[in-house]
């Protein structure tokens, strides 16, 4: 696993590409990394599916049937050959809707996600490299972040930042920072007094680089894991705050805000199931590749298959 | 164990206070200034002067700290800019409703995910292993607001089984009040369990292949009381552990399920102030809930130490 530092690669454009950007331009480091993902179905199914999602979402202009945002036929038709899953409440394409949605969540999560991912690491790295005040000051603001329950933490800097998507990214990213922290600064306590570092360090180098070239590879995969798990949470907190009514505003469309608008027209179930399936398909995804990452990538576990 | 319970009492206060701390650093976010981010563009001078007085903000910096925590300390969360009312008073009229939602959703959580857990364990990788930890996974990947809507639409709304309308007190109608309980416990308790199931089997597997286990197995004792006896006893304690690291996700959690089923907590509170702008209310419910998550841990400490003498004696 000795990759590109995951914080900055990592899912800039879709969560898949936490997985492609492992993929350097060393063919070997290409090879081990098909291996990885052919190693088990728990890490391949949830590639593949998060490359689909992702690709769709990307590609969701030239995608989309109709206007997401046009008020096209009568409000909540059932499903049709012209409309696939129906018109929601303001006759509006659910399909059209349901694809841009997921531009919105993914894009809201993942950009929220690689920033607490850069920052993190980066604390992280100073806190456990350099020990002393900066540790104390780092995991102190970080013991008392983590006293907030998440969706409370980012509802409250929605409330205080002001209610729009650059801020909603702010927030969560705010929120999944000391998770990455936390992370990255366990590994890096363990490895700072390795030999390689040692001698990275009598021979001079500079502390960044040592932090760069020596430790950060060597911490880069409970990163991974981190982040798919943290994508899945960032999603739940994103849904949820368009749930609530705090996340994207109508008419921008997002799975949080069309579970919230399906609600009172039972006789259209699918208005709400389709939304509702994505997320949970999503996060269930995320958390699965998580789980199998972690297992593949723990050396703790090698031994004993 | 009393020093042990005073250490962890003191660092509860040191806790408190920094969480008092960042909340009140929170109102220095917002973007310009705060009196005038309540009362819109439109809102005169003298408007946004009054209001500027009523949040304090003419103060000194030191002073406006000093006295929110010295209030805070007190009780005293200040008044709603919106309804004039005391924040605590509003806060205590709806607290308990939060807390009888959260506690009977640790105690069902427990009850189902330790024995699924432990059976998940005893099966490893076998079906009944296999279906447990899908449908935990399952649990742990669909968020409340999902559950609780698909809930609420199939029992409430198209089966009418659980309506869920009128909010009746316990003290009114003792039944009708445990219906209303049934729909969001569930949705709260649902993510929770997998959370502690998964937990508990991880940790029951560990448990599982340690030398005494083994000696409890070769004496011939059944296996049954071998799980029973020699291997729950100490497979729970991380199990112990994770229900306070859960609080923060359950009291995070419990801000959507009382907005889908109009459970009159602290989440409407929160919300209406977050949507109106309502400072003052704002800060009061997240310190409380910021507190309350605090205090469970606390709780789920001292549990622990009872359980596990190691843990009280380091």
């Amino acid at each position: 696993m000795q990759s590109l530092p995951a914080s900055r690669d990592a899912g800039q454009e879709s969560p898949d590409s936490s997985s492609a950007s492992m993929v350097g331009t060393n063919p070997s480091r290409m090879r081990s990394v098909g291996k990885l993902i052919r190693s088990s179905p728990r890490i391949s199914v949830p590639i593949v599916f998060l490359f689909l999602v992702g690709l769709i979402s990307l590609a969701a202009p030239i995608l989309v049937p109709h206007d997401p945002t046009a008020l096209l036929a009568m409000p909540l038709l059932g499903p049709n050959s012209t409309y696939w899953l129906g018109t929601d409440d303001f006759g509006r394409d659910e399909l059209s809707r349901l694809i841009y949605a997921g531009r919105v969540s993914l894009g809201v999560s993942v950009g929220a996600v690689t920033i607490a991912a850069v920052i993190g690491v980066i604390l992280g790295l100073c806190a456990g490299f350099y020990r002393g005040v900066v540790d104390f000051i780092i995991m102190r603001s970080v013991d008392m972040m983590l006293s907030f329950p998440t969706i409370v933490l980012a509802i409250a800097m929605v409330a205080f930042l002001g209610n729009s998507i650059r801020n909603i990214i702010i927030a969560i990213a705010l929120v999944y920072i000391p998770r990455f922290v936390r992370v990255v600064y366990g590994s890096t306590l363990t490895i700072r007094n390795a030999e390689f570092v040692e001698a990275a360090r009598v021979v001079g180098a500079p502390g960044f680089y040592i932090m760069r070239k020596a430790i950060l590879p060597n911490v880069a995969a409970p990163i991974f894991v981190q982040f798919s798990l943290s994508l899945g949470f960032a999603i739940l907190v994103e849904s949820g705050l368009s749930f609530l009514g705090l996340g994207a505003q109508p008419p921008t469309p997002s799975w949080g805000n069309m579970i919230s608008a399906a609600r009172p027209f039972i006789d259209q179930p699918q208005l709400l199931i389709a939304p509702s399936a994505m997320i949970g398909l999503t996060i269930l995804a995320l958390n699965t590749l998580g789980d199998g990452l972690r297992d593949a990538l723990d050396p703790r576990l090698h031994g004993s298959r | 164990m009393s020093v042990f319970v005073a250490r962890r009492l003191a660092t509860l206060v040191i806790q408190v206070f920094l969480v008092a701390t960042i909340i009140f650093l929170m109102m220095r976010l917002v973007p310009g200034d705060p009196a005038r981010a309540i009362l819109g563009e439109t809102a005169s001078d003298d408007q946004v002067a009054t209001m500027q007085d009523k949040l304090g903000l003419n103060e000194p910096m030191l002073e406006q700290y000093t006295s929110w925590l010295g209030n805070a300390a007190q009780g005293d969360l200040g008044k709603s800019i919106i309804s004039g009312r005391s924040v605590s008073g509003d806060i205590e009229a709806r607290i308990w409703r939060t807390l009888e939602l959260i506690a009977i959703s640790i105690v069902l959580s427990v009850l189902v995910a330790v024995p699924l857990g432990t059976i998940a364990a005893v099966r490893a990788n076998r079906f009944a292993d296999y279906f447990l930890s899908t449908l935990a996974m399952v649990g742990l990947s669909l968020p409340g607001f999902v559950v609780g809507t698909l809930l609420l639409v199939v029992f409430a709304l198209h089966f009418q089984i659980l309506p869920q309308t009128v909010f009746v007190s316990w003290a009114d109608d003792p039944v009708g009040h445990m219906k209303l309980l049934i729909l969001p416990s569930l949705t709260l308790t649902l993510s929770n369990a997998a959370v502690i199931l998964r937990m508990m089997r991880s940790s029951m597997l560990e448990v599982v292949r340690q030398d005494y286990v083994r000696t409890a197995r070769a004496k011939g004792v059944a296996e049954r009381q071998v799980i029973r006896d020699h291997a729950l006893r100490n497979a729970i304690n991380p199990v112990v552990s994770i229900i306070g690291l859960e609080a923060s996700t359950l009291l995070g959690g419990m801000v959507i399920v009382e907005q889908i089923f109009n459970w009159p907590g602290l989440s409407s509170l929160l919300i209406s102030g977050v949507l109106s702008r309502d400072y003052p209310v704002v800060q009061g419910v997240v310190l409380v809930i910021a507190v309350l998550t605090i205090l469970i841990n606390v709780i789920v400490d001292i549990t622990y130490g009872v359980l596990d003498p190691r843990i009280r004696m380091s």
